[in-house]
């Protein structure tokens, strides 16, 4: 393995992480394919972090990290630590991880000091900050269920870049998908800023937001859906592959790769297992016109299949 | 009477033959157990024995010192990885639907250990933006607003981060 390939491979897990489009993946593709030595490099740079992906290892080294310095990590933590969450994944600096992306997916539940419940899929983050005058939850990255308790003092907001959520007392599901956020009603309403406009949603509506704002309302099952949440099942109903894809990536370790703009256009309605994402690809394979190529463990690409002339 | 004419250190073996002894004393006085001391000083010169080249150091004791004391340190810091990971296992178990066998957790620890080397040669800012990267979950966009820098050189500290890692992980 040369230093330039490991180099190079560096670079393009580097690059992938930030907000990869259409045409990085496809460069990133034929860049894999140019060379065996290459899904090789990208496989063994990998498996440096591999660990990092579980909580507990990344609490480990945290702390192993802290303990020369132990006085500086507790000063940072008093300053930052504003709630005191009684379980695991409290870190020092206030935020609290969901495993990512384990074959099994963790999925976890944490009630908050105001009673709210929040649940957290697999892959996902969120950043706690409560004062005497509101109660905000900001969305690092994929799905949180929120139950919140009512507090008509504190108004809590579920914030993503995308918009701000306003409840007071209520039951909904924020997602966080590729550059967009998909907020899914399941109780009670809510208000949205997002872009320059305000929207109320109600019970059985979602809606997607974008940087420019929010997209059209529309229906969903929302018993279903929360059904299907409990029992961690991915539940799609006429949505599109990439966004699905997308979710299901957050659940399985490794790169999914998949070409947002080809799989333009399929939309899929399927309940798939999340605790068993290989096992969900597989099954989208089998319905729909897609190819699936492992290049190591690490890197799995979706495609639409060739159409035979 | 002349000075104690200092033993030979031309090469590993003479050097083996002169100083173990000393070096086994010396780290008898730094650990609380002489089985681990012998350890010690046996991986000191396994360490050295693949370390390439052989070059006779000027001082000797001064030279077998440092690289135990590397070692010792090494030592410790597994263990503190080791203890820290098998707490918070333990923490979460509730969450696992099955615990990591001791192999998964050798082999975690081993990876850990290797990052947690790459983390201490690294430069300050390497460092940093490793940590808010893979520890704490941060974007590189919000890296860079935290940093103050682009996101092009969030990028770049990634990937020499990354190659870090990899010059430090287990051959």
């Amino acid at each position: 393995m040369t230093p330039t390939i490991l180099r190079q491979a560096a670079e393009w897990l580097v690059r992938l992480d930030h907000q990869p489009d259409a045409a990085s993946q496809q460069a990133f593709h034929a860049w894999l394919a140019a060379d065996p030595q290459h899904p090789l490099a990208v496989a063994r740079l990998q498996g440096h972090l591999s660990p990092l992906k579980q909580a507990p290892a990344r609490a480990a080294l945290r702390r192993a990290r802290q303990q020369p310095k132990a006085i500086k990590g507790l000063a940072l933590g008093l300053l930052i630590g504003l709630l005191a969450l009684p379980v695991y994944q409290y870190s020092q600096r206030g935020y609290l991880f969901a495993d990512l992306s384990t074959a099994s997916g963790q999925w976890q539940q944490q009630r908050l000091d105001d009673g709210s419940a929040l649940q957290l899929d697999g892959g996902s983050a969120v950043d706690l900050h409560f004062d005497a005058n509101q109660r905000r939850v900001r969305l690092l990255q994929g799905e949180l269920l929120v139950d919140v308790a009512k507090d008509a003092r504190r108004p809590f907001y579920v914030d993503t870049p995308q918009g701000s959520i306003r409840a007071l007392g209520t039951r909904f599901i924020v997602e966080r998908s590729g550059d967009a956020t998909v907020v899914r009603m399941l109780e009670s309403s809510t208000r949205i800023d997002s872009g320059t406009q305000q929207l109320t949603l109600n019970p059985g509506q979602r809606v997607r937001l974008e940087a420019s704002g929010p997209g059209r309302v529309e229906a969903f099952d929302a018993r279903a859906h929360e059904a299907a949440w409990d029992t961690h099942q991915l539940l799609a109903s006429d949505e599109p592959l990439a966004d699905v894809l997308e979710r299901l990536g957050r659940h399985r370790s490794g790169l999914l790769l998949f070409d947002r703009q080809a799989l333009h256009g399929l939309r899929v309605t399927v309940m798939l297992p999340f605790d068993d994402p290989a096992r969900a690809l597989r099954l989208l394979q089998r319905t729909l016109p897609i190819e699936i190529s492992s290049y190591t463990p690490w890197v799995t690409r979706v495609s639409l299949k060739k159409q035979r002339e | 009477m002349k000075p104690a004419q200092p033993a030979e250190a031309a090469t590993l073996e003479a050097l083996y033959r002169g100083y173990h002894g000393w070096l086994l004393s010396w780290l008898r006085r730094r650990v609380d157990c002489s089985h681990h001391a012998a350890d010690v000083a046996h991986d000191t010169f396994i360490r050295l024995l693949s370390a390439g080249p052989y070059v006779a150091p000027r001082e000797p004791q001064a030279y077998l010192a440092t690289v135990a004391r590397r070692l010792l340190m090494d030592k410790n810091r597994r263990r503190r990885l080791e203890r820290a990971y098998q707490d918070e296992l333990e923490r979460c178990a509730q969450y696992l639907d099955q615990a990591p066998s001791p192999e998964q957790i050798l082999q975690a620890v081993q990876v850990l250990e290797a990052i947690d080397r790459a983390l201490a040669r690294m430069k300050p800012r390497i460092r940093e933006t490793f940590i808010l990267r893979h520890l704490d979950g941060l974007d590189q966009a919000q890296i860079a607003e935290r940093l103050g820098v682009s996101v092009r050189t969030v990028q770049q500290d990634l990937v020499e981060a990354l190659l870090a890692c990899d010059a430090c992980a287990q051959p």
